[in-house]
């Protein structure tokens, strides 16, 4: 165990006996990560937000269940994360990949490089939207949220073999959507387009 | 060791995984060889390019860090509800051990009864004669609640809580058990304030042989 996971163990001890402190640190800790995993799964701010709550909620109830024998409490968190996007989607029918993006481009209408570079990381996002559940959830916990294989594992609860192949097959599907669009399957849109 | 699949090592090394020597060598000769490997390299590189600037443009927003307060507020009342819930649960313990002692004067009540079972011009029910009818709540093998003598009752409506403990025999002063009980199990039905208010005893009350009738037999 790091350095750091001890000390979020720490954290998640002396949050049970009561110490606010603990609290607020593990939460100023791990919010990032489970809002980056979140949006990721999702692209809403708004949904990565209340998801964001929801696992620290949880926590408050469900501290005590940690069971450092299987993984980290980073793990743990991003493993309740994972449950409550899950069931988010499934209530709001966007279990498979869609469209239903509520953000935009930032205002006030920015230079033309900011919204090629934004477009072009909306067009990321949304090739990973389009990826099947399991292989998107293994590109945001690794390479969004930026667990190891081992803590990945853990929280899908699968052999760390099996997230190796579905992170490699979600890039290889990731790296060839990516061509077909820069080889012009949907050009990027000038600044004069998306700002009217 | 297992010879990975090129595929693999691209993935592997564009993502900034360790690898080693003989791998690398292997992928940096395929990669001159073939220009389909080396294609697939620069995408990978470019993929893990963008990915990292996703990861960087996702931030928390500023709206998220409002919420903050009303977490600390949900943590504080979680921590007050389990804190209570503690002490709830400490008293109960403590209040089991008294009716662990109070059972023993509510089975010698008991067995006195059954020994004098027959007898006409039986004295007015007591507390302890109220058995409670708690058949809803358990299975039909358990006996029933019987009211502890000195306890306020059992009102319906009210909430109880049944907390399971085991007694030793020797704490009963003039009851003996049938071999082999040394023990006795028996949920206590704390009431509300977490007195104890009736027991029912997990064993059959048929293990009690009071000490009167003991040496009635020998």
């Amino acid at each position: 165990m790091t350095t750091t996971e001890n000390e979020d163990a720490l954290l998640l001890r002396d949050l049970i006996a009561g110490d606010e402190w603990a609290f607020s640190e593990l939460y100023r800790r791990r919010r990032g990560e489970i809002y980056r995993f979140a949006f990721a799964m999702t692209r809403s701010t708004a949904l990565a937000q209340d998801v964001m709550q929801d696992v620290f909620l949880r926590l408050l109830e469900d501290a005590t269940r940690f069971d450092p024998s299987r993984g980290t409490v980073r793990a743990w968190l991003l493993g309740c994360a994972r449950h409550v996007v899950l069931d988010r989607l499934r209530a709001e029918g966007r279990w498979a990949a869609d469209a239903a993006v509520d953000d935009g481009p930032s205002t006030p209408c920015p230079a033309e490089d900011a919204v090629f570079t934004e477009q072009r990381l909306a067009q990321l996002h949304a090739a990973i939207l389009s990826l099947p559940v399991e292989y998107r959830e293994a590109v945001a916990l690794c390479e969004i949220a930026e667990l190891s294989y081992a803590e990945c594992a853990a929280v899908l609860g699968c052999p760390i073999g099996t997230v190796r192949s579905r992170l490699h097959r979600a890039r290889a599907l990731l790296a060839r959507r990516l061509a077909d669009i820069d080889d012009g399957e949907a050009p990027l849109r000038r600044v004069n387009e998306v700002c009217g | 060791m297992t010879r990975r699949p090129i595929e693999e090592l691209v993935i592997g090394y564009a993502r900034g995984e360790p690898m080693e020597v003989e791998e690398r060598e292997r992928l940096r000769a395929e990669c001159s060889a073939s220009a389909a490997v080396a294609s697939d390299m620069r995408a990978q590189e470019d993929l893990t390019r963008r990915l990292a600037a996703l990861r960087d443009a996702v931030r928390v927003p500023k709206s998220a860090v409002v919420d903050d307060e009303r977490l600390l507020e949900a943590f504080r009342a979680a921590h007050a509800r389990r804190a209570t819930s503690r002490r709830r649960f400490r008293r109960g313990v403590g209040a089991a051990g008294i009716a662990a002692s109070v059972a023993a004067i509510a089975v010698v009540g008991m067995l006195h009864r059954v020994d004098d079972g027959g007898r006409a011009g039986a004295p007015a029910a007591s507390a302890s004669d109220r058995a409670v009818d708690a058949s809803a709540e358990q299975g039909p093998a358990l006996a029933v609640f019987h009211a502890l003598p000195f306890s306020p009752g059992v009102s319906p409506g009210a909430s109880y809580s049944v907390v399971r403990v085991r007694i030793p025999v020797s704490s009963f002063p003039v009851v003996h058990a049938i071999e082999p009980y040394t023990s006795v199990e028996a949920d206590i039905l704390l009431g509300p304030d977490g007195i104890p208010a009736a027991i029912r005893f997990v064993d059959p009350e048929e293990v009690f042989v009071t000490a009167a009738a003991d040496s009635k037999e020998r």
